[in-house]
């Protein structure tokens, strides 16, 4: 569909790709007005970039072993969060372990999302056995207890991301399928949904092009805030010692590591915790920001 | 309109050959089950809501027929069962010539460019997330019609042949006004030159002087693109403006129709009569009229009166008969191509104007004893 | 004295980043005890908020007027308590959409009852307690005076077997029914004033007769004074004694109806009159005023008709003057300030076209800024 419109469409309006500058409007609005939405938005910015560039911005190696300065406090020397036991520095290892909360948190939601929301899709949208049958199916996956799941993947193959991603994308998949679902259960039954089955589009493409772009909102939501719930889940398993390789330095394998010394070098697992809180807190407005945003309808209008 | 299943010509025009048969529906059924789980139903509980309960339909091309009806007549789901938005539970649907009652979607495809439907609310009828000018040129990408910059003229053609600025193509829905927005919505019917556009209550969600101006307009579309209609409306008054002949229905069957003028000015069927008269008028004189109304509610769709639908709530209940045994729709006398389904166009004139109806108890032990027959 | 007198009543609606929304402007209104009084517009005209600015229920407009008596006191000087015991009780107000107006999970009956607890005549207690009690537990004993003036009054308003019909609820009445329910409801606090916003809009053309029929019998025989909003000109021919006509926040014309059908003064209202399809005109094609009404931020200065006026004139931009063109028939018009009778006011057959309808007459196309938000069609201004 020609963003240009064949050169109709009112052309003097600014553009970015193809789309009305204005539209972009709503975004700015919301980020701009909203306190919440820029301090989610913040911090999201931050910890992305901090993860994409760890090897860049990251003082120290995170493997590197210092005895010298083992368990050395915050603010002392050239450590800003001080080090492990092992001499290690905290913040090279939170930036290195933030691309991994981060890698692992978005491929699991985004496999649970695409797994989820295609069976929600098709389930509300046919209804009747197919919707019976499968979400039937996605009432054994949400039986399942994800922790066990986890556990059984790491006593077959070992410990490792792959692991961490496959359990939490699987405990997701069953919370897409029933928002998606529901939501398209009230849309199928709009006229529009009528009117592009008169137009002559087949099912398939009423789903994905009349359908889901409308239930998108609470989707996008259900995201954010189950990628900052992934964080958490991939810290629980890192910390009880069945996610990743016991040298990967994740948030919550720091957290772990801390654990036993929270006496005497108490930044070890504190400043990680704060970590994970504040960008999950992060992750969570900047979700809601996000579905603020993409409202098109919005509430404008006279009254 | 003819009702036989021979495809004779009848009385309509003998001197001018007749405009050929576009639609042609016979017997259509629709019917809903009350229970959508499959295991109630597997327990017996198989009711259904009675939408369309045997109609007999015929457009002919170049004409414009009005199906009016309150709420619960069954008028929308006879105008999509007819555009194959639904599938009929029974009945056949003859579109120039095919069956299309059976046809699956692929092979409705071809069929979906030349039968289009206008939605009542053109608000819910866009997807809020398209641009009215996608939504627009959506069916011509779906039929291979044109594409690139021959698509996008042809939109803005369309968009302004029906007095829409091409400015608009890329604003969403809720940016446009209400009749805007209708606009729209006949945009994407034509835009596939159809041979026949079904109107579901086109002007219903607007104001009265946006009426006029969508009306007009429907009408000179017509002229310009050699469409035919079939307009469904509970308003009277702009079915008049629109249609040449009209069908009345009530409660899932036609009860009258004819040549729109017959049917106001020598209407039969007492619901015809009573929904005429219902109509506020602004009389000449500026007077109050009286205004009669009827009494009760539409009759339940899943469990219809006996015999005639309407007999509950007919000012002219006759007696037994009328309980107890469907009327059939009969020639009006005089009138060509004008039937109604009413006992009394099997008795007199004199004897209707001079009957005085039951009263509801009396009707009561009518309807028990016809019962018991 | 009228029963209710509006003068020059302005209401603003406050916008975050925009120009406010002035959705009424200078508007005076009278209804007279024991009449109909009929506020007839389009979407937009302003008509509904007129309507709730009588009930106080504009949550964060800025309400002006001149002078906003009911009974000879001023509305706007009342604190809220007392506009709590006049609402419901003084002055009863019936809906558009009975469904959504009514409470779905209370019966009809209990519904009415708590009206008629509230504002009416009876000796029933009710303080918060009995009603959480009436409500969670009891419901609303059939013997209690509150519960036999509720089944009274649907029968007043001519619902079949009412004692019945009281232990319903709503979803499972006829639309009809709802709607009479709801004026039940309306005159279960003894009201001199009901304000009816659209009651038959959503119901079919039979239903709307007897609705009708009923408000005018309240009328004569109840001395019940309505405030009837509608769009539907049919409705205020055979309902109403008297009309006022706005369009786009201002009133138009003031009549009688028997004036304002017969000798019509405004030119909108003039067009009004020939766009609806009435009597004779099947062939012909309708005609109508092209264009739309303006949005609130886009009004012209002086008259708000004057872009799709055909005898507009350099002094329409001027505010818009009161004509009285006779007794109890005013119009506010500059063509009056010349002549007494500006005559036939016609829109050329081009102008009829529709092809010109949005962008035609003198309108500049507004759609440049789709921005801009419009008006939904059922709930207007």
């Amino acid at each position: 569909m020609g963003a240009d419109y064949g050169g109709y469409g009112s052309d003097d309006t600014p553009r970015l790709f193809g789309v009305r500058l204005d539209r972009f409007d709503r975004l700015r609005e919301t980020l701009a007005g909203d306190y919440k939405a820029t301090f989610g938005l913040t911090t999201v910015i931050l910890f992305v970039l901090a993860a994409i560039f760890a090897p860049e911005l990251a003082p120290f190696d995170p493997m590197a072993q210092e005895y010298a300065i083992m368990q050395a406090p915050s603010l002392s020397s050239a450590h800003p969060f001080g080090t492990d036991s092992f001499g290690r520095d905290l913040l090279s290892r939170m930036m290195y372990g933030a691309r991994i909360s981060l890698g692992v948190s978005l491929v699991a939601v985004t496999i649970g999302a695409v797994v989820g929301i295609g069976l929600g899709l098709v389930a509300g949208y046919f209804g009747g056995v197919v919707d019976d049958a499968l979400m039937r199916f996605v009432d054994v996956l949400w039986a399942f207890p994800w922790l066990l799941i986890a556990i059984m993947l790491v006593a077959v193959f070992g410990q490792g991301v792959w692991n961490v991603i496959a359990a939490i994308a699987f405990a997701y998949i069953d919370d897409f399928a029933r928002l998606a679902r529901g939501e398209v259960l009230s849309i199928r039954e709009e006229e529009f949904v009528l009117a592009a089955k008169n137009i002559g589009l087949s099912d398939t493409r009423i789903m994905i092009e009349e359908v889901l772009p409308n239930a998108v909102a609470p989707l996008i939501v259900q995201f954010t805030v189950l990628v900052a719930r992934a964080m958490l889940a991939e810290s629980t398993l890192s910390f009880l010692g069945i996610g990743v390789k016991p040298t990967t330095p994740t948030w919550g394998a720091l957290l772990g590591q801390g654990r036993s010394l929270i006496g005497q070098a108490w930044w070890i697992s504190i400043i990680p915790g704060i970590a994970i809180v504040v960008t999950v807190l992060g992750i969570n407005l900047f979700g809601d920001a996000l579905r603020d945003a993409f409202d098109v309808r919005g509430e404008e209008g006279s009254p | 309109m003819s009702s036989t299943t021979d495809n004779t010509t009848t009385d309509d025009d003998a001197t001018d050959p007749r405009p050929r048969e576009l639609l042609q529906a016979t017997n259509i059924k629709k019917h809903f089950p009350l229970n959508e789980g499959l295991i109630d139903r597997l327990l017996g509980d198989d009711r259904v809501v009675r939408a369309v309960d045997g109609v007999d339909l015929t457009v002919h091309a170049g004409e414009t027929v009005g199906i009016v009806g309150e709420s619960g007549s069954g008028k929308s789901t006879l105008g999509r069962t007819l555009s194959r938005l639904y599938e009929p539970t029974d009945g056949s649907v003859v579109f120039d010539g095919q069956h299309i009652e059976t046809h699956s979607g692929r092979e409705l495809r071809p069929i979906r460019r030349r039968i289009q439907y206008v939605f009542q609310d053109p608000m819910s009828a866009l997807n809020p997330r398209k641009t009215v000018g996608q939504s627009v040129a959506r069916p011509l990408e779906v039929h291979d019609i044109a594409s690139g910059d021959e698509k996008w003229k042809r939109v803005a053609d369309l968009f302004e042949e029906v007095g829409l600025g091409p400015s608009q193509l890329d604003a969403y829905p809720h940016e446009l006004s209400g009749g805007q927005r209708q606009r729209v919505g006949l945009c994407r019917a034509l835009v596939t030159e159809p041979d026949l556009v079904v109107f579901d209550e086109p002007v219903s969600a607007l104001d009265v002087t946006l009426q006029a101006q969508i009306l007009n307009l429907i009408n000179r579309l017509q002229r310009e693109f050699d469409l035919s209609y079939l307009l469904i409306s509970h308003n009277l008054n702009v079915v008049r403006q629109v249609c040449d002949r009209i069908a009345v229905m009530y409660a899932g069957e036609i009860v009258e129709r004819g040549a729109t003028a017959d049917i106001f000015e020598n209407p039969q069927h007492p619901y015809t009569r009573s929904l005429l008269d219902a109509i506020p008028q602004i009389d000449g004189d500026g007077t109050r009229a009286d205004r009669k109304g009827l009494d009760g509610e539409p009759p339940s769709a899943t469990n219809p009166p006996s015999g005639c639908r309407f007999h509950p709530r007919c000012p002219e209940f006759i007696d037994g008969s009328c309980p107890g045994q469907k009327p059939s729709l009969q020639d009006v006398e005089g009138d060509a191509g004008h039937e109604a389904a009413c006992h009394w166009l099997d008795r007199s004139e004199a004897e209707r104007a001079t009957h005085t109806p039951p009263s509801p108890t009396e009707r009561e032990v009518i309807r028990s004893e016809s019962a018991d027959d | 004295m009228s029963l209710l007198d509006v003068e020059n009543l302005r209401v603003t609606f406050p916008v975050d980043d925009g120009p406010d929304v002035r959705a009424v402007d200078g508007v005076d209104i009278a209804v007279e005890s024991g009449e109909i009084h009929g506020l007839v517009g389009e979407s937009g005209s302003g008509k509904s908020v007129t309507a709730r600015s009588v009930m106080r229920l504009l949550d964060g407009a800025v309400v002006e007027a001149d002078r906003f008596d009911y009974r000879g006191e001023d509305l706007y000087a009342k604190s809220e308590a007392e506009m709590r015991a006049i609402r419901g009780d003084d002055i009863g107000m019936v809906f558009q959409d009975s469904m959504s107006a009514l409470n779905p999970v209370m019966t009809v009956g209990e519904q009415i009852a708590e009206v008629v607890r509230h504002h009416g005549d009876v000796d029933e207690s009710a303080g918060l307690l009995s009603e959480l009690r009436r409500k969670f537990v009891t419901g609303t004993s059939e013997t209690a005076p509150s519960w036999r003036r509720a089944v009274e009054l649907l029968e007043t308003v001519g619902i079949a077997d009412p004692a019945d019909v009281a232990t319903t609820y709503p979803h499972q009445l006829s639309g009809g029914q709802r709607q009479r329910v709801m004026i039940a409801q309306a005159l279960g606090g003894d009201p001199s004033l009901i304000i009816a916003d659209e009651p038959t809009t959503a119901l079919d053309v039979t239903v709307e007769a007897g609705i009708l029929d009923e408000l005018r019998r309240l009328c004569d025989e109840m001395d019940v004074s309505i405030l009837l909003i509608t769009h539907d000109l049919g409705v205020v021919a055979e309902t109403c004694d008297s009309v006022t006509v706005m369009y786009s926040g201002s009133v138009m014309e003031r009549a009688s109806t028997e004036q304002l059908f017969q000798h019509p003064a405004h030119p909108y209202t003039k067009g009004l009159l020939r766009s609806v399809p009435e009597g004779g005109a099947t062939d012909g094609e309708l005609t109508t005023i092209p264009g739309s009404a303006p949005e609130p931020t886009e009004r012209p200065d002086g008259c708000p008709f004057r872009d799709r006026c055909p005898a507009a004139f350099e002094a329409c931009a001027d505010p818009l003057p009161e004509h009285v063109v006779d007794a109890g028939h005013a119009t506010r018009c500059h063509l009056y300030t010349e002549r007494d009778d500006p005559g036939e006011v016609t829109w050329d057959a081009d102008a009829d076209a529709d092809a010109d309808a949005d962008i035609g007459a003198g309108v500049t196309a507004t759609t440049d800024d789709p921005g801009e938000p419009s008006p939904t069609e059922v709930t207007d201004g």
